[in-house]
């Protein structure tokens, strides 16, 4: 019965990066456990915003939710079918419901292809229209579903600003009508006054299309505007899932209270006031990760226990979980 | 009103731009000078390889004087070779050797060297090594060597030299294109293709393909001189073209003993081998500039 609104339920996810030493017979020598063994799922209609900083990885849990890169263990399950075990035919189709928008726009668009071009890969991998003057008019009603003038359709992408690039990757995204879309960092290479719009449009289209996003990003304040839930991730591990403001308001896990210190307020008086917290050290490689709580060397309430036991997500009621010991 | 003056110059925009996709490539070719001076050579070139006929005062066969060769002179502008052949007529035929080995040879080579570049590169693991060993073993040979060989085995004839020379010059497109696609590849354009459903084939030949034209295409200009070069050499050690049919190397093979009788016996193939390789590196790097598509405003 539960399952029934959850479009993505994520089981244990794990992404390891083999590191192989040796030019013909290559040694195994260790893993990059890039995401390692995180759950989660998000229902339909909603916004997960998944937060965390440069090298946690975020974008490998959203390119492995869409099998861009083959999970090593665990389970992906969009509208309950395991995409972990379908073989790459069997995806391509799938992809119809689930795509992605980069972070960055001026990699994610083929110089060599015009907009018409880009627009049309979509629609010819999955025959969505019959004919070419179908094709034209469908590729003009998606410019301007994104805002952008059908008449820059034979243009090249470097004849666009980043915030139009965006637009026409938001717009290769949805010509697939797709339920799913995982937004890779959409703005962080955005100017701010662009960032706001592009926002907004895929706020726009969610209650239109009625889509799900996963929305990763690394600036929270940006998230705190799109997302229903948000989940914290570091170094591989979720260490906290909660509501929206549950989160901003409430948070339990260390990292995720430092994390949130770190976001300026707009009043400048409560600015003064506000307390950061300054993590000491960096963040452990992920190929050698502690051996218990991935944030122990850095935590401020660390105990034994932490170092030598990883801890587990704890709903701690509400829909709120927190994997630490000390809350 | 101005709203109304947006949608004008929408439209106008519009135009412009639908027109000017080719015609940019075009107008650029137009403005560069080396490309088009380059592309002249070429062309003057590829008249004599296609209509000597029209153009070769004599057959290149037919010996004219009996007593041998001659210097200039106002009946035989170039003089007559060794065996009394005009100079000239030999030298208009000699075209259609190199033309047709040269661009036989790179055709082949781009042919087999791109697709096997493409393949290495994007599906990578065991077959991008077996596919890279054997590059290096063909590489591995001496040019001239392996071609000695071949062609004393099988015979010269067109085409052993344009298989010969082909598959000499292809491991270099195979690396040039499994290096660009291995760097192409990576780019998040392909992998959003890849994102869309698109196959495999469908990547290679509609995203990957034409991002590593330029460099390929610069390549097979270049490619067109080197492999004349090459014919000319086979020719001048009497592995090539076989005689009676005149090959520019061969003649400077053939003139090598009557420097003293006839200077232009010699000189004159092999300015014009100087001249074609010269010609084509010049359509080489104009075509790196006109295709460059960050230049394209």
């Amino acid at each position: 019965m539960e399952s029934n609104n959850k479009l993505i339920d994520i089981k244990n996810l794990q992404v390891y990066f083999p590191i192989n030493e040796g030019i013909l017979i290559q040694r195994h020598r260790g893993d990059c456990k890039a995401v390692d063994d995180i759950s989660f799922n998000i229902s339909k209609g909603e916004t997960l915003g998944l937060v965390g900083e440069s090298g946690c990885g975020k974008s490998t849990t959203g390119r492995a939710i869409l099998q861009l890169i083959r999970p090593t263990a665990g389970h992906v399950y969009f509208k309950g079918e395991d995409l972990t075990k379908s073989n790459n035919k069997e995806l391509r189709k799938k992809r119809r419901e689930m795509q992605i928008v980069f972070q960055d726009p001026y990699a994610s668009l083929n110089p060599r292809a015009s907009i018409g071009e880009i627009l049309s890969e979509p629609i010819e991998v999955h025959k969505i229209c019959k004919s070419k003057s179908e094709k034209n008019e469908y590729i003009k009603e998606l410019m301007s579903m994104v805002g952008l003038a059908p008449g820059f359709i034979a243009r090249y992408p470097h004849e666009f600003s980043g915030g139009q690039r965006q637009r026409i990757v938001i717009a290769r995204a949805l010509a697939v009508k797709p339920e799913f879309i995982v937004c890779d960092e959409p703005v962080s290479a955005l100017d701010v006054s662009i960032q706001a719009q592009i926002i907004n449009l895929l706020c726009d289209l969610q209650s239109k299309f009625f889509l799900t996003y996963l929305f990763i990003a690394h600036d929270l304040s940006v998230v705190r505007h799109m997302s229903n839930r948000i989940a914290v991730m570091y170094l591989g591990k979720l260490v906290e899932i909660a509501d929206d403001e549950e989160l901003y308001h409430h948070a339990q896990h260390p990292y995720s209270l430092a994390l949130l210190s770190s976001v300026p307020l707009a009043n400048p008086k409560e600015e003064k006031l506000r307390k950061r917290i300054v993590l000491e050290g960096d963040v452990p490689s992920p190929t050698n990760p502690p051996i218990g709580c991935r944030f122990s060397t850095r935590c401020w309430r660390v105990t034994d226990i932490c170092r030598e036991v990883s801890p587990e997500l704890k709903d701690i009621g509400g829909g709120h979980f927190v994997a630490c010991y000390h809350l | 009103m101005n709203q109304s003056n947006e949608i004008v110059s929408e439209i106008l925009e519009e135009k412009i731009i639908r027109l000017s996709v080719g015609r940019k490539i075009f107008n650029r070719a137009l403005r560069n000078h080396t490309f088009l001076f380059g592309l002249l050579i070429i062309i003057l070139f590829a008249l004599l390889a296609a209509f000597p006929e029209y153009i070769a005062p004599h057959e290149p066969t037919t010996i004219l004087s009996d007593s041998g060769i001659q210097p200039q002179s106002t009946k035989y502008p170039l003089g007559l070779d060794n065996l009394g052949r005009d100079v000239l007529s030999r030298v208009v035929y000699g075209a259609r050797a190199s033309f047709i080995v040269s661009f036989g040879s790179v055709t082949i080579a781009l042919l087999i060297g791109v697709s096997l570049g493409l393949i290495s590169g994007y599906v990578g693991g065991i077959v991008d090594i077996v596919i890279c060993r054997i590059l290096d073993a063909i590489l591995a040979f001496p040019i001239l060597l392996f071609a000695i060989l071949t062609l004393a085995l099988l015979g010269g004839s067109y085409t052993n030299l344009i298989l010969t020379i082909g598959l000499i010059y292809m491991p270099y497109f195979a690396r040039l294109a499994r290096g660009s696609t291995l760097s192409i590849a990576k780019k998040e354009y392909v992998e959003s293709s890849r994102a869309v459903g698109s196959s495999t084939w469908r990547i290679v030949t509609r995203t990957i393909l034409p991002n590593i034209i330029v460099p390929i295409t610069v390549q097979s200009s270049l490619a067109l001189g080197v492999s004349m070069l090459i014919e000319a050499n086979l020719s001048f050690l009497g592995l090539g073209v076989q005689p009676p049919t005149p090959s520019w190397g061969r003649m400077i093979l053939e003139s090598a003993l009557y420097i003293r009788q006839n200077l232009l016996f010699m000189l004159t193939p092999g300015l014009c081998i100087f001249i074609t390789i010269l010609a084509y590196n010049l359509v080489g790097d104009g075509l790196r500039d006109i295709l460059d598509p960050k230049l394209m405003d």
